[in-house]
């Protein structure tokens, strides 16, 4: 608002050339406030603005182009048992004893007392729903006028450092755990630079195009895709074959399908930037 | 004699009557509901290869042989296209009216009605087979149901699974092959169970 309105006056003083310059530093300005507004927006929709960019892909081959990223809005949380509870309440198809076999395997939310009730103390409302498919995710962000996010949006955004710690450490470190009884509240690990939280050590996460990730013992004889990762030649065409988080990351993703539940795998939801 | 005079029209209205209601009943129900695991729950509209819209569950009572291609694809798309009339030149006497082969479009930049049309012709397939587009999420969520895995490639084209689905008359998927060159055996089997 300020921005239009310093142009708006200055239009009256200044030449076409000086305008140009004014656009352009009044852009320079803009970028500034973005900053700002992704604090503010971090505070009020519980979402951050991922800025554009690229990054080096798990497993493209070296040659490979960086993949490009564009910018897009994330939850800065996993959505939460009592998040999730409020959805199945305003659509009780979603409800554990009403939904399709189609949608949802037979684990579909078996950590909840019923189909309307999380727990009876409260302990888990705060931590991140698990059991859940992707379908039941994607539902989930639709109602909330959201989207999953896509596998490239979300690795690009899990790159992103945490503040003051070994990005590595953290994920080999959870890894090395078992899963705890009752999963600890969402923001309990630390958050990225991006101040987004828990996108390592906490939960597994859907991604929209989870099934574009292809592993198989086939992979040498039917798709095309990803030989580059697991073929003959070992390891070779992946791009830092140190990342043991990220293999186990694309592994996992290539043995999912959309109907299935499993007790570490949640998500979150994201958003396109108008 | 009234009586049973009366009697017998009180019984003639009530065949009349129950017989048209029947009559109604069978034209309002397309049959009994779907079962919960039946891909033709899915909402979605598509369009075939000659400009119709088509909903999946148009196709119930028929035995579809699934698969999922793109036009521009060279090399494995053809194969598996192959695969399919290798499945159709199996198939029993008496599934042959009843066998549909449904090719659904990985590219809905690319493939629409016409050229999924000129698509067929180049590859001879007659009107049996059925081939639909749709929008991006459409085709996700498809690939999900039917266990296709696909990635866009940066130049445009798609690298995807291959695999061959037979669903049952409510739309159950009852059999699935998968890569290129398989017997088609595996699921000419399953059609003549069906």
């Amino acid at each position: 608002m300020e921005n239009k309105f310093l142009t708006q006056r200055a239009g009256r003083f200044f030449t076409d050339k000086h305008r140009i310059c004014l656009f352009i530093s009044v852009l320079l300005c803009e970028f500034s406030v973005s900053s700002v507004a992704t604090m503010k927006s971090f505070a009020q929709g519980g979402m951050v603005k991922i800025p554009t960019g690229t990054y080096k892909g798990f497993y493209e081959n070296s040659q490979a182009e960086k993949i490009r990223v564009k910018t897009f809005y994330m939850d800065v949380h996993a959505v939460t048992n009592a998040q999730y509870l409020e959805f199945v309440k305003a659509n009780p198809i979603w409800s554990r004893s009403k939904v399709s076999r189609l949608y949802a395997d037979a684990g579909y939310l078996k950590h909840w007392e019923s189909d309307f009730k999380i727990s009876r103390d409260k302990k888990m409302d705060n931590s991140p729903v698990v059991n859940v498919s992707w379908f039941a995710a994607s539902a989930y962000c639709k109602w909330k006028g959201k989207r999953l996010p896509g596998l490239e949006e979300w690795e690009y955004a899990a790159k992103a450092k945490p503040d003051h710690s070994d990005i590595d450490k953290i994920i080999l470190n959870w890894y090395s755990k078992p899963n705890p009884v009752t999963l600890p509240n969402v923001g309990s690990a630390p958050s990225n630079s991006y101040k987004l939280q828990d996108m390592h050590g906490l939960i597994w996460e859907w991604v929209y195009d989870f099934n574009s990730v292809m592993l198989e013992g086939d992979s040498r004889s039917n798709a095309e895709l990803n030989r580059n990762m697991f073929c003959a030649a070992g390891s070779a065409g992946v791009s830092d074959r140190k990342n043991y988080a990220a293999f186990m990351r694309f592994a996992f993703r290539s043995s999912l399908k959309a109907n299935y539940t499993v007790n570490n795998l949640g998500f979150r939801c994201s958003k396109n930037v108008e | 004699m009234k009586k049973i005079i009366a009697c017998l029209l009180t019984l003639a209205f009530v065949a009349i009557y129950s017989c048209s209601g029947n009559k109604v009943d069978v034209g309002k129900e397309p049959g009994p509901a779907l079962p919960p695991e039946s891909v033709y729950n899915l909402e979605t509209t598509w369009e075939d290869q000659n400009g119709d819209s088509l909903q999946l569950k148009e196709l119930r009572g028929k035995i579809p042989v699934m698969s999922m291609i793109f036009t521009r694809c060279a090399f494995a798309c053809p194969r598996i296209i192959a695969d399919m009339k290798a499945v159709a030149s199996q198939v029993p006497g008496d599934k042959k009216d009843k066998v549909v082969f449904v090719l659904v479009s990985f590219d809905s930049d690319h493939d629409n009605a016409a050229r999924l049309k000129q698509f067929a012709s180049q590859m001879q397939l007659d009107d049996q087979w059925v081939l639909l587009h749709g929008d991006p999420e459409q085709v996700r969520e498809l690939s999900m149901i039917l266990n296709i895995k696909y990635k866009k490639q940066p130049d445009g084209s798609f690298s995807h699974s291959n695999v061959l689905s037979v669903l049952g008359p409510d739309g159950v998927i009852e059999g699935q092959s998968e890569g290129l060159g398989v017997n088609p055996e595996m699921l000419t089997s399953k059609i003549e169970d069906l």
